[in-house]
């Protein structure tokens, strides 16, 4: 069995059988969302349960798109740039990358499984990487089933 | 000399050599057991400033308003200290507009310490070498320094400040009496379940009254998310989850300024353990990027820079 079948193995043993996440990603406009693209014209399979949302740069995503998409519910967060160095914008994503990195801290902290959010460099060229991140999120987070909330009760 | 009179001498001399036009310190109170902040524009009027264990606000909180008229002096505990140099270095203020009286108290009366107390019956509190004194009419009750200070002054170091231009009280550094961080520590048992069922408790608390904003140096937008009304993020009602939102954002607009001041904890009606949020965010700025808020005049804003290797998502 490789690693891949065992892991869905445990998933689906799991009370929450049959359930599918619900994700959403937040994709920058000139690197991640063409690797989502290359890889949706390349034929590569990955799970459908994201929703994908553009932005101009990974520079535009505000940690209260994180907040809010998971205060409505949703059981993932994705949020992809252009590799360090590579911005469109030349800094966007330096100054996303601080910002993020301390919030998927916080969130830990807050009480939010750390496989619930990624976030990742995905560029125009990595269409196969961009359908790995898309797997491991999917199925991290059938990992940790539905989420129940960010304040449970 | 006291410090209460050296206070009242350098704020007589800064106010008649035309040096500033307002000094912001504290007053009595209405009643003993409280302090107030009192805005002082005369030199006659300097006797009325007061230094005592009940002198608790965070008077930094005043200053982006106050230098609008003029220079201006103001009376700042260590930990306050550090929420100038962060207006400073965030443009809020300019450091030639502000004359810092750093002042460094044996500690802040914790309010809880007075639950023994007849409130109206407390004539007076003062600093005495062990602790804290009350005097009521059946005389002194010393309140020993673990139970008397609030829980940032026992773990306060009175580190030299990074800007001063007076210095009153003893700057000598001392060992806190208590680990800073052992309620994050202790919090940090628990399971992400646990987590957020804590919080849930405390955030179902929240009437969202904004007295944690209003209290903290480091809100100081001319208009909050939460009181926008073009695009609503924040939702205004008081469910747990939209208190969660507000909370949450106003931890991510405070990192890297919040100074551990403990004001909006202290604010806070309900008795939410909002410090503990912040606690935990200067950690992680210190973890991730190596800066500690208010430490330095030289270090930018964290969220105002970047440095290429900063920590990565994915190092190569």
């Amino acid at each position: 069995m490789t690693e891949q079948e065992e892991r869905t193995e445990q998933v689906e043993t799991k009370e929450n059988a049959g359930w599918e996440p619900k994700l959403i990603g937040f994709l920058c406009n000139w690197c991640s969302y063409a690797g989502a693209d290359l890889a949706g014209s390349s034929r590569l399979k990955y799970p459908p349960n994201m929703r994908v949302v553009r932005v101009p740069c990974s520079g535009r995503v505000n940690p209260q798109f994180v907040m809010k998409a998971f205060e409505r519910g949703f059981d993932g967060v994705l949020v992809a740039g252009c590799h360090p160095g590579d911005c469109h914008y030349s800094k966007g994503n330096y100054y996303t990358r601080r910002r993020l990195m301390l919030f998927k801290e916080f969130l830990e902290f807050m009480g939010i499984e750390p496989e619930r959010f990624k976030f990742d460099w995905v560029s125009a060229a990595e269409g196969q990487k961009f359908a790995e991140v898309v797997g491991k999120l999917t199925e991290s987070v059938k990992r940790v089933g539905p989420f129940e909330g960010v304040c449970k009760r | 000399m006291s410090m209460e009179q050296v206070l009242r001498e350098k704020a007589k001399e800064l106010l008649s050599s035309g040096k500033v036009k307002v000094v912001i310190g504290y007053g009595e109170g209405s009643i003993p057991i409280k302090s107030t902040p009192i805005f002082v524009k005369t030199p006659e009027q300097a006797d009325c400033l007061v230094l005592n264990p009940t002198c608790t606000n965070n008077l930094t909180v005043y200053l982006p308003q106050a230098v609008k008229s003029g220079p201006v002096a103001v009376v700042a505990k260590p930990c306050e200290v550090k929420n100038i140099v962060e207006l400073v270095k965030e443009n809020q203020i300019k450091r030639e507009d502000v004359t810092v009286i750093a002042v460094s108290t044996p500690g802040i009366l914790n309010d809880a310490a007075l639950a023994e107390f007849d409130l109206l019956d407390v004539k007076k509190i003062s600093w005495k070498a062990d602790g804290v004194a009350v005097t009521t009419s059946q005389g002194d009750t010393v309140i020993p320094r673990d139970a008397a200070f609030q829980k940032k002054c026992l773990s306060c170091t009175a580190a030299q400040p990074a800007i001063a231009d007076i210095k009153i009280g003893d700057w000598a550094e001392r060992a806190p009496l208590q680990d800073k961080f052992a309620d994050v520590e202790e919090y940090e048992k628990l399971s992400a379940e646990e987590k957020r069922a804590f919080w849930a408790g405390q955030f179902s608390k929240c009437i969202r009254c904004y007295a944690c904003r209003q209290a903290c140096p480091g809100c100081y937008c001319n208009e909050c998310f939460v009181d926008k009304n073009g695009q609503i993020w924040a939702s205004k009602d008081t469910g747990a989850e939209s208190n969660w939102f507000f909370h949450m954002t106003r931890m991510m607009h405070t990192a890297g300024r919040c100074t551990g001041c403990g004001e909006c904890e202290r604010a806070c009606p309900m008795g939410i353990p909002l410090s503990l949020m912040g606690k935990k965010m200067s950690l992680l700025v210190k973890e991730l990027f190596g800066t500690q808020p208010g430490e330095s005049m030289e270090d930018a804003p964290v969220f105002g820079c970047y440095q290429t290797n900063d920590p990565d998502p994915c190092p190569e």
